[in-house]
């Protein structure tokens, strides 16, 4: 579909920018966060990155022409496209951005920055501006003792997060512990489970997430599997079959690949796609990563990852084999669960739960027939992308895994 | 009127500050002192040593004048060094009555005679004995000059720097030993030493200014050599005794013994806190292990509502500490926010020939402390100013933090640097990255552009070097 690429705000102070280049001319593609023209802006001119990744099918704002922030610079889709409804709406003033939807879904976050902008100014040392940037600190919530923001408020700040987040930790620990029984044992809290416990809080405390769950019909992909299976010298499962899937769905929406830098002042959209599969060990539970999974086929990630779960139940995991993630799959269909909800890895954007494979009655055509559905849940970070993008994402899933042979496509 | 809101016992830069500024605040303030205002610092210090400094500089450029083509005879110069002496006296008397006129102005009850304490509300002033109420006392007493014990201080050729300050006579070829090569040792040694006196220095410690960096020590050293004076560092003075009428010292160093000969020696080896005969046992004020007034973070002593500020509290004997903890403790006790120090970020100076300026850490103290240290240096013989004054002695060397550039010392060796570390001063304490520093503009010519290029050295690269 195509969509208005639109002037981006770049800092605090940018009100509109005059084209004084583009990169880019009809026909040629732009990629989300790559520089795509120049713009003369309060600053100086700079460059200005596109914020739409496609085809430019057509530019709007001409060299010399004043656009402000939010406004349209061009359209960008697919080649061929029919965007002439579009050219209308924007003729007509009524651009369909996202900015703009984005401004009406969330008026109340909008006054917030407004009157930070215009009250809240912070007063901070060189030095502290530098260290907040580096360590993610939001500088209007820094206290301050004397007549601004120093080193000493940054580290009293990064000392009182520490014992904040401890007590969080501990409190969730207090709730769970009832008096109306004797402890039977006590088991340390400590090590790898500390570890998971610490990383899980840390997600569900500070992603505001939603989770959206779509039925698969099975039956191609049970099918698709046997065959591969048949020719293959490996045996490939489902798990690599849905992280090849995944993969295709990433490509197709890369905003679900990406990540919240620490600071909080950008989204990163990541490069590869590393799909990262939970893996319950003695240890407890692990989440080796198949790497670059757009370049391989079933068969190579099957073998990747026959080797990469030997490698985490026997400790003898090399750099890597645990880290670098950008999605995660979590299957607890062995187990026989209808439908789960799983934690997001952090800093990761999605993950994906997939529940058993359950033969039901299911109406196809009309018609009660049995089919094997199998419920899959993603879990998304509210702050990178919004619930359509996402539902757009998990139904994309799901249909490559009901149509298989499109994950080729 | 007997009885104060504040009552301050002792004069100086740390006292008098204090009672001015708790008298524009609002308190009635009375301020005790045994001798004279201003203390050790505009009396016997800082003040007229600076009388002599300038003396010295002008009998040092007189003397090179011929570098300049100017012909003023040099070989028949002639210093009297009692002016110099009379002069400094003179600059110390008109700072005293100008802090005699401050107290009046805003209104300090003067008090002559000496306060001790009777407890944290009571001040009692000798000789009169008359007793005195108040809410808070600050105890601002100072220190004195270490006597090392193993020297005859009746002796009229064995000072300290109290005496040195009323030596009137200094002749070339005159002999002078300085023991302890610290701020003042040094500078006395570089004020005769420009009078065509023979100075040694004897220092225990591997190195002189021993507070300082090491390549401080080492640019001072080298520069004090030039200059003729003997340094002997790693030395002790294991005894003294008169011969006829000169003194003969016997110098150890690594277990071998030198003998030299003085006309005069100076003793300047530290100082030590005033602490004796003010009640403070009986107003129950602790002092530390090594003897000085202990305080907390607001200059609070054990002893509710009595404060100390200064060399007694034995935090960094510098007058311009003792006035900003003077504020500071006003600040405790009209209970505003009080500003935590760092005395590492206070500005030290050495006025000698060529000055020494330094603030922040030492090299060998930012590695102690952990840091991933970065250098930047900028020679003065690379700095325009500097060469057109012919000043081409000393360097900026900046120590800086890896992770962010922060600046954690500067350190300035050349004449005049004193007057520039308010700047590198201001760096600090406004936590000024090297990237900040760098990218200020600085005035050109100036000797302050080596602070730039040596923050720009720190970044990557200094420009005229």
């Amino acid at each position: 579909m195509a969509k208005v690429m639109n002037m981006p705000k770049i800092g605090v102070n940018m009100t509109d920018g005059t084209v004084t280049e583009w990169y880019v001319t009809e026909g040629e593609e732009v990629k989300f966060g790559e520089m795509a023209l120049t713009a003369e802006t309060d600053k100086d001119i700079q460059d200005i990155p596109a914020d739409q990744t496609g085809v430019v099918l057509k530019i709007i704002a001409q060299i010399g022409d004043n656009v402000e922030c939010h406004k349209p610079l061009a359209i960008v889709g697919t080649l061929g496209e029919n965007i002439d409804s579009l050219l209308a709406q924007i003729n007509d003033g009524n651009i369909p951005s996202e900015t703009e939807i984005d401004l009406i879904a969330a008026p109340v976050q909008e006054t917030e920055i407004a009157d930070k902008i215009a009250t809240g100014r912070v007063l901070v040392s060189p030095l502290a501006k530098k260290m907040a940037k580096d360590m993610g600190i939001d500088l209007s919530k820094v206290a301050y003792t004397g007549v601004r923001v120093t080193k000493s408020d940054i580290l009293a700040y990064e000392d009182e997060t520490e014992v904040r987040k401890e007590a969080v930790l501990s409190s969730v620990a207090a709730t769970t512990v009832s008096l109306g029984t004797a402890i039977r044992k006590a088991v340390p809290y400590e090590g790898m489970r500390k570890k998971i416990g610490t990383r899980l809080t840390e997600s569900v405390v500070t992603k505001p997430w939603a989770a959206l769950m779509v039925a698969v019909d099975m039956t191609n992909l049970i099918e698709w599997r046997k065959r591969i299976n048949e020719i293959a010298d490996i045996k490939v499962g489902f798990n690599e079959l849905v992280a090849k899937a995944c993969a295709r769905a990433l490509q197709q929406y890369p905003m679900m690949n990406a990540q919240l830098a620490t600071d909080g002042t950008e989204i990163y959209e990541m490069e590869d796609v590393n799909v990262g599969v939970a893996v319950s060990t003695e240890r407890g539970l692990l989440v080796p990563v198949l790497k670059n999974v757009l370049a391989k086929g079933v068969v190579e990630l099957a073998k990747d990852f026959a080797d990469l779960v030997n490698r985490t139940k026997e400790q003898t995991n090399i750099q890597g084999d645990l880290s670098g993630g950008t999605f995660t799959i979590s299957n607890l269909g062995s187990r026989g669960i209808s439908s789960f909800r799983a934690v997001i890895n952090p800093p990761e954007c999605g993950i994906l739960a997939l529940a058993a494979t359950i033969k039901i009655p299911v109406v196809v055509d009309d018609e009660i027939v049995i089919r094997p559905m199998m419920n899959i849940t993603l879990s998304f970070d509210h702050r990178i992308v919004d619930g359509d993008y996402a539902a757009q994402f998990v139904t994309y899933i799901g249909k490559l895994l009901e149509e298989p042979m499109k994950i080729l496509m | 009127m007997n009885k104060f809101d504040l009552i301050i016992i002792g004069g100086g830069p740390g006292g008098y500050v204090a009672a001015i500024y708790a008298a524009q605040q609002g308190l009635q303030t009375a301020l005790v002192e045994k001798k004279d205002l201003g203390g050790v610092c505009l009396n016997w210090g800082c003040v007229p040593t600076k009388a002599l400094v300038q003396n010295a500089e002008i009998l040092r450029m007189v003397k090179e004048a011929d570098k300049f083509g100017i012909d003023l005879n040099t070989k028949g110069i002639k210093a009297d060094y009692s002016v110099a002496q009379k002069r400094s006296r003179a600059a110390s008397k008109k700072l005293t009555m100008g802090v005699g006129s401050l107290m009046k102005k805003n209104g300090v009850t003067v008090i002559r005679g000496e306060g001790i304490l009777i407890s944290g509300t009571r001040v009692k002033v000798m000789p009169e004995g008359k007793i005195l109420e108040t809410k808070n006392v600050i105890i601002a007493t100072g220190a004195h000059a270490f006597k090392i014990p193993a020297f005859d201080y009746s002796n009229p050729n064995i000072m300290t720097s109290r005496e040195a300050l009323e030596l009137s006579e200094v002749n070339p070829g005159d002999q002078f030993v300085v023991v302890g090569a610290g701020a003042i040792g040094m500078e006395f040694a570089s004020i005769w030493a420009s009078y065509g006196a023979d100075v040694t220095i004897v220092e225990m410690l591997p190195r002189v200014l021993p507070a300082e960096d090491f390549d401080v020590s080492k640019e001072i050293q080298k520069a004090f050599k030039n200059r003729g004076i003997k340094i002997k560092t790693d030395s002790k003075v294991s005894s003294v005794t008169t011969e006829g009428k000169v003194l003969k010292l016997l110098l150890e160093k690594n277990g071998k013994s030198e003998a030299i000969i003085a006309s005069k020696i100076l003793i300047s080896a530290g100082v030590r806190p005033n602490v004796q005969g003010l009640g403070l046992e009986t107003a129950k004020v602790k002092l530390t292990e090594r003897g000085f007034v202990q305080v907390d973070e607001k200059f609070q002593t054990t002893c509710l509502g009595v404060y100390a500020i200064g060399d007694i509290t034995g935090k960094l004997a510098l007058a311009h500490v003792a006035s900003a903890q003077a504020l500071a403790a006003v600040h405790a006790i009209l209970n505003k926010p009080v500003k935590q120090f760092n005395y590492s970020n206070m500005p030290r100076c050495t006025y000698t020939y060529p000055e020494v300026a330094s603030v922040g850490l030492t090299e060998e103290q930012a590695r102690d402390a952990g840091y991933e240290v970065k250098i930047g240096t900028f020679p003065l013989r690379a700095n325009a100013k500097s060469v057109a004054m012919n000043e081409m002695t000393g360097f900026v060397k900046m120590i800086a933090d890896k992770k962010y550039n922060e600046i954690l010392g500067i350190h300035l060796v050349g004449a005049h640097v004193t007057e520039l570390i308010s700047a590198a001063t201001a760096y600090i304490d406004l936590e000024f990255t090297a990237d900040d520093i760098a990218q200020v503009v600085h005035p050109h010519p100036s000797v302050s552009e080596a602070i730039m290029e040596a923050a720009h050295a720190v970044v990557s690269h200094a420009i005229h070097i």
